[in-house]
Order: C-alpha cells, then structure tokens, then sequence
C-alpha cells in the first residue's frame, strides 16, 4: 500500500476518474461510435444497394439489347415478307392487267376484225349494185333498148346471182 | 546568458483543487470531465449531422473509426468478437490518445485556482491510470462471465473438473488436472497483475515524458523542446494504442474460444 501511496494513489481520485471514465465510455459509445457507425453501414448498404441495382440494370440492359435484336430480326424477316407479298401482289396484279390487257386487245381486233369484214360485206354488196348498175348500163347501150325501173332491178338481180355464183 | 526556462516538476501526488464535503475533486479529474464535454459536445454538434457524402473532417473522423475497428479486428482475429468489445476498446484508445495530446494547447495547464493548476494531463496522475485500468479487468471479467456462464466462468480459476476427468483417465492425467488447477487459481492473481501492468505501465511512460520535457526545458527552453513536444504526442498516442491493445489481447482471452461455443 506504501509503494500505492508513493506514486500518488488515493482512493477518492482513483474512484472519480473511474466514474469519469465510464462517463466518457458512455458518450463516444452513444455520440460518436454509435452515429459514425450507423453512417458508415448506411453508406455502405446504399453502395451495396448501388451495385445491385447497376448489376440489375446491366442485365437489364443486356435483356433490352437482346429484345432489340429479337424486334430488329422479327421486324426485318416481317418486312422481308411484306416485300414479298407486295412483290406477289405486284407480280399478280401486272399479270392480272396484262391479261386483261391482252383480251381488251383481243376483243379490239376482233372488233376491228368484224367491222373489217362487215365493211368489206357492205362494200362487196356496193361495188356489185354498182357493177350490177354498170352492166344494165352497158347492157342498154349494146341492145340499145330502154332499160325501165323494173327491167334494170332484174337486171341487177341476175348480174348479182351470176356474181355470187362466181364467188 | 541562461537558455533554460525553470519549471517546477509536475507532483507524483494528485493535486487537490477543492474538494466536496470530504471528497477530494482532484485537476486530473477535471481534465476528465473537460474532455467529456468536449467529447459530448464533438459529438451532438458535429457527428450528428454526419452525411452520406462525407466532408474532410467526416472523412478523417471515419478513417480513425475504421482504423480502430480493424485494429481490434486485427487482434481478436474474430469479427464477432471485435464487434462485442469494439466500444470500450475504441474508447480506452481515444480516450488515453487525446488526454497524452491535449496537454499541448498552451495555457491550458496554467489555468490555477487557490495556487493549484485546474488542468493537467490526466494519465500523469496515476489514479487515472488505475481507474481505468480497473475498470477494464472489471468489464472483461464480466464478459468472461457472460461468455462461459457461471460455473464455465469459475471454472477458469478452479478447474475442479479437469482434475475429477483427469483422475478418471489416469493418474498421471489427474495430476495434469492439479497442476491446471494451480495454474487457474494463479489467474486470480493474474486479474490483479493486469490492473498493476496496466496502470503502473501508462503511468510510468506519461509521468517520465513530462519529467523528461521539464528537464529537457531546464536545459535549453528554445527549439529543443518542440521536438521533445512533438515525440511525446506521439508518445502518448502510441501509449493509448498500446494500453488497448493490450486491453483487447486480454479480453479475446476472456471470451470463449469461437470453436467451443460452435460446439454447444
């Protein structure tokens, strides 16, 4: 207890700054330690939170790529047949015009053919009245006889019917 | 010419300032209570609007906390474990780290009142030291207690136990048992050995560094003793880490080994 006593122990300080002691233990613990470290785990859930949600977004990310590259494809190969339905109808409808050109062409010549044939009828029957009209002409010329009305219509009649048995 | 500026020794003895009825109130311990407010006042002023995006005193404030959990961590090799002791072990470092430093702030130690300074580097006193030092032991015998429960905890001084299986086994295994018998109850004097290397230890390295910087100033007052000043706040610093340090050591001691509790 002497050797206590010589380096300055006394039981009153000695209990005082025990107390002090724990006093001080008390604050930093509720003060200091306590808020630095609530900080700090905060700190580190939120980056811990950051990085989860920076992986998620990259594989959000690579998903959103991906689905783009599905559209891109999907709407490429939709387009791709779109084209060649377009082309189909395209191809169907020139060879649906074609051929409908192609009968109207036909229906105009065979037209044409007709009103040809008709004409050359009409133009037969008029150049055979008129040689049939010619002939009763020369006819009264030679016999030098009166050709009536009558007489020219059998005339032409007959001149007709040897023509069309010539034909 | 005279270069050396004479001072009188700081007292061994704690130096009284008043006293309450017959309670002495002693400088160390008002230095003590002056560090608490400036603790609580760091604390509810400046920690309390720690941010999330941290400032420069932030930063620094969080490098020593981070610093000293790894310390801790480093010593007790147990995250656990560090995590249980992590506040007295912090408070014991910044504590001793900032009283062995704060005597510095010139002035402070002159402040007197009824012919006695009001301020002096608390860890000079030895009372100081022993309080703390006690209150150490203290607190690792009741984590210890906490740890191995009551019979696990007497068991650490009188390990009846290991003598009766001993026995059981062999002869030669019963007098192991004796002789761990003798060495548990040499641990209670071990408890009071810590209290005594502890204080005495921190005492002694504070208590020689002001004796020294007041001899080193009684020879050359100019330049010399900023160095000396200098070296002693790393001293004390250092000293504080030593102490709970060793506190530390002791207390992962006390604690039941992680192996054992795994197995219960």
């Amino acid at each position: 207890m002497d050797v206590l006593n010589n380096i300055g122990f006394d039981w009153q300080v000695a209990l005082a700054n025990f107390i002090n002691f724990l006093i001080i233990f008390w604050i930093l613990k509720t003060w200091v330690f306590g808020p630095v470290e609530k900080i700090i785990n905060e700190r580190k859930a939120k980056i811990a939170e950051g990085l989860e949600q920076a992986q998620e977004s990259e594989k959000e990310l690579l998903h959103a790529k991906e689905a783009a590259t599905n559209e891109i494809k999907r709407a490429k190969s939709q387009a791709n047949q779109i084209m060649a339905e377009a082309k189909d109808t395209a191809d169907n409808q020139v060879a649906h015009a074609k051929d409908k050109a192609s009968q109207e062409a036909s229906a105009i010549i065979e037209k044409a053919h007709s009103q040809i044939e008709k004409d050359r009828v009409h133009m037969e029957k008029d150049l055979y009245e008129k040689t049939a009209g010619l002939v009763a002409l020369g006819v009264q010329k030679i016999l030098h006889e009166e050709v009536d009305e009558s007489k020219n219509s059998e005339i032409s009649k007959r001149a007709l019917e040897v023509l069309a048995q010539k034909q | 010419m005279k270069f050396g500026l004479e001072r009188a020794l700081t007292p061994i003895q704690p130096d009284v300032v008043f006293t309450i009825g017959n309670f002495k109130v002693a400088n160390s311990t008002l230095m003590i209570l002056f560090l608490a407010i400036v603790f609580l006042i760091f604390g509810l002023t400046y920690v309390r609007k720690f941010k999330l995006r941290p400032g420069k005193l932030q930063s620094i404030v969080e490098m020593i906390y981070e610093s000293i959990v790894g310390l801790v961590e480093q010593i007790t090799n147990n995250r656990e474990h560090a995590k249980k002791i992590f506040p007295i072990i912090a408070s014991i470092l910044v504590y001793f780290a900032i009283a062995n430093v704060i005597a510095i702030i010139p002035g402070l130690t002159d402040i007197t009142y009824n012919g006695v300074a009001i301020m002096r580097t608390p860890t000079s006193d030895f009372n100081t030291a022993l309080g703390v030092s006690l209150a150490s032991v203290v607190a690792l015998n009741i984590i210890s207690f906490r740890s191995y429960g009551f019979i696990g905890y007497l068991g650490t001084f009188f390990n009846l136990k290991g003598v009766y299986r001993g026995f059981k086994k062999s002869v030669m295994d019963g007098f192991m048992g004796l002789i761990d018998l003798f060495v548990g109850l040499l641990n209670i004097i071990g408890e009071v050995a810590k209290v005594v290397s502890l204080s005495f230890r921190l005492f002694g390295n504070v208590y020689a560094g002001q004796v020294l910087a007041i001899i080193i100033m009684g020879a050359f007052a100019y330049g010399l003793p900023v160095v000396w000043t200098v070296m002693s706040s790393f001293t004390g610093i250092l000293q504080g880490m030593v102490f709970a340090s060793l506190v530390a050591v002791y207390y992962t001691l006390a604690l039941k080994p992680v192996e054992e509790t795994t197995k219960e």
